[in-house]
């Protein structure tokens, strides 16, 4: 195992490859860092411009933009008080009163420091864990795939911001844009509503780039007049003495594995990392009241939770093929566009694509911490880029990628139907990760699902026989009704207390 | 008296179940069109032949997504039914919403694929005019931010084809 990732460490440090580690993480920390970009619309624009580049380095690439996005986004939480990224929503809290009293530096220093650890942290479990968890998904037959992608679709939307419904919705939504097109399985055309366009179905590019790019960019327009005046940097340095992360230990340490954790778990997102993390080390604080005003224990909580997300969820992506995240999805896009089969076969059959993809996540979360340290000054002067000049060139990239795969108008028509789609969703509070973890996971549902009842005589029911399965599909299940089970529950806790008092 | 009170309780629990929609109105109209789609779904399902050898078939997946659309969208239209209309004011996200500009450059970025769909222009003359106007537009027409966007709509326009075409090898609308 060590002599592996010591060999992906070795190529990665080889001019090439580590040029891309540095242009990755540098272009995510700037998108991170303006409130409207974000690391999925990068990564899902860039796309495009990876086909004529060797599969290894443009995930590479792709998996710095993904650990340098993550980590933008506390520049402007903190300078700003607007999220660069959802993942920093909880930074604002602390991070932008510790500015405002002329903490800037300070506030700084812990959210960089504590993205490091946590990022570094996720590291150690990708790299203990990875191996073994591919080893114990060969096992796997399509039954436990099945009930493992009904899981994730689950969690993701029931775990996923605002309500549970909206979720699932969401999910369904995305698996049900996945289905036009030829089925593969009997050659039979369906949903094409006699387009010969949609025989193919709608590709996985051209619906990132509606749904994460073109929705934000109508987004934008329409918020065109946000303005916020930044607090200004002061002269000291960013940076902070180890005496000085001392009393941050333990919180830390909690806060990097409830975010690995939680991006272990198919489809949650770092958002949801940073709240946990947050919410836990406010119940464990011995000053509780101070969190919400400019508390250091809740910057370092929510970003080392944040970062640490971003190693967990890349865990459920290399060793199964399923996305811990919804930029894990593109990511998942971007295998299957470089025609590298994801799935548990991926570490027997690409070693070295995957320890080279972890070693880029290790070294991108250094060369993170370096470029933030030393040029955060800059970076925050960057942040109120003009998006009017921004916001047309990105679109003009939308079209070049979105022409480019197939040298056709419908996939840029798609681009703007999704977008649409897309800002819809975002208007109605319709999150829209479980829509793209859907539209990515529907055919390997549908295919496990298929292969499964040609398994057995008894159809879908030799899935009782599969321990694996069922447990997967209990917790599905068990998530599912958890709103009615709490109902209950609140209830027979009145009805006890009415029979206590007189 | 007493129905009454049990309807609030049926609505209590309810609200406590499936919660309250927080945008009502958007939620009637996102739950009609989720409703119109499964419907269009259930209806090319049923033109797919029935399977030969597979159990499944390729209609059985689209048909079961159908419905459970139509559940979902049952459940969030209660929600809206359920919930209150939300009460923040305007001035509470502390800018003006500029829904005129969204649908301009939605417009415009129509207009800018529906040139090169047609060949009425080629990607380059097509890009300068489209950055130029969007750029305007988002600009809200200030004359330094058109100066600056027709600036950078040629150096786009025509460094970016070259960019696309001689580095990355792109083929491009023409």
């Amino acid at each position: 195992m060590l002599s592996d990732l010591a060999g992906a460490l070795g190529y990665i440090f080889t001019p090439l490859p580590f040029f891309w580690v540095l242009l990755g993480t540098a272009l995510g920390i700037f998108v991170g860092a303006v409130p409207g970009l974000t690391g999925g619309m990068l990564i899902a624009l860039t796309m495009p411009l990876t086909f004529v580049m060797d599969s290894t380095q443009a995930l590479v690439l792709m998996v710095a933009m993904y650990v340098g996005s993550v980590s933008g986004g506390l520049i402007s939480a903190t300078l700003l008080r607007m999220p660069g990224t959802p993942s920093s929503v909880m930074t604002t809290f602390d991070g932008h009163p510790m500015a405002q009293r002329g903490e800037a530096e300070k506030a700084l220093a812990l959210s960089i420091g504590a993205s490091l650890i946590g990022g570094l942290i996720a590291g150690v479990f990708l790299v203990v864990l990875s191996q073994p968890l591919s080893r114990w998904a060969t096992t796997f037959g399509p039954w436990e795939y099945f009930a493992m992608v009904l899981m994730a679709l689950v969690l993701i939307a029931s775990i996923s911001q605002g309500s549970m419904v909206k979720g699932l919705l969401a999910g369904a939504l995305g698996i049900a844009f996945a289905l036009p097109g030829l089925n593969p399985s009997d050659g039979q055309l369906r949903l094409t509503l006699g387009w010969h366009e949609l025989d193919g179905g709608f590709a996985l590019l051209p619906v990132l780039l509606g749904v994460f790019v073109m929705s934000q960019i109508i987004e934008d327009a329409l918020e065109i007049e946000k303005k916020a005046e930044p607090i200004r940097i002061g002269g000291q340095r960013i940076l902070l003495s180890l005496a000085a992360w001392k009393r941050h230990w333990g919180n830390l340490l909690r806060s990097s594995i409830i975010g690995t954790w939680i991006g272990i778990l198919p489809g949650v997102g770092a958002s949801i990392s940073s709240m946990v993390a947050y919410a836990t080390a406010r119940s464990f604080s011995r000053t509780p009241e101070k969190f919400g005003t400019g508390h250091e224990e809740g910057i370092v909580a929510s970003e080392a939770a944040n970062n640490a997300n971003v190693g967990g969820a890349l865990i459920p992506l290399i060793t199964m093929g399923i996305p811990g995240s919804p930029i894990d999805a593109i990511l998942l896009g971007a295998l299957i566009l470089h025609n590298i089969q994801p799935g548990p076969l991926l570490f027997v059959n690409n070693a070295e694509f995957v320890w080279a993809l972890i070693a880029a996540y290790l070294v991108a979360n250094i060369l993170m911490f370096i470029i933030m340290t030393a040029s955060v000054r800059w970076i925050a002067r960057l942040m109120l880029v003009n998006r009017a000049l921004l916001l047309p060139a990105i679109f003009v990239f939308c079209v070049v990628g979105a022409y480019a795969l197939h040298n056709r108008m419908f996939d840029v028509w798609v681009v703007l139907l999704f977008g649409l789609i897309g800002f819809g969703l975002r208007l109605c509070r319709v999150p829209l990760g479980p829509f793209v973890i859907g539209f990515v996971l529907a055919r390997i549902l549908e295919e496990e699902l298929r292969s499964g009842m040609q398994l057995s005589d008894a159809g879908f029911w030799s899935i009782l026989d599969r321990p694996i399965a069922l447990t997967f599909l209990g917790i599905s299940a068990l998530t599912l009704l958890w709103p009615f089970v709490q109902d209950m529950l609140a209830r027979r806790r009145r009805r006890r207390a009415g029979e206590v008092s007189p | 008296m007493a129905a009454a009170a049990e309807g609030a309780g049926l609505r209590g629990r309810l609200l406590r179940i499936a919660g309250a929609s927080r945008t009502p109105l958007a939620d009637f109209g996102l739950a009609g069109c989720v409703l119109l789609f499964a419907a269009v779904i259930w209806m090319e399902a049923a033109k797919v032949p029935p399977p030969f050898f597979d159990p499944l078939g390729s209609a059985a997946v689209p048909e079961g997504i159908a419905i459970v659309l139509v559940v979902l969208a049952a459940i969030v239209a209660l929600r809206a039914v359920l919930g209150m209309p939300e009460r923040a004011g305007k001035g509470a996200i502390g800018f003006r919403a500029r829904p005129d500009i969204a649908i301009g450059i939605f417009l415009l970025a129509v207009a800018y694929v529906g040139v090169m769909q047609l060949g009425l222009l080629g990607f380059e003359l097509a890009t300068i005019a489209f950055l130029a106007a969007a750029s305007a537009l988002l600009g809200r027409f200030e004359r330094r931010a058109m100066l600056f966007g027709l600036a950078i709509a040629l150096v786009l326009g025509v460094g970016g084809t070259w960019l696309f075409t001689g580095f990355f090898y792109i083929d491009l609308p023409r």
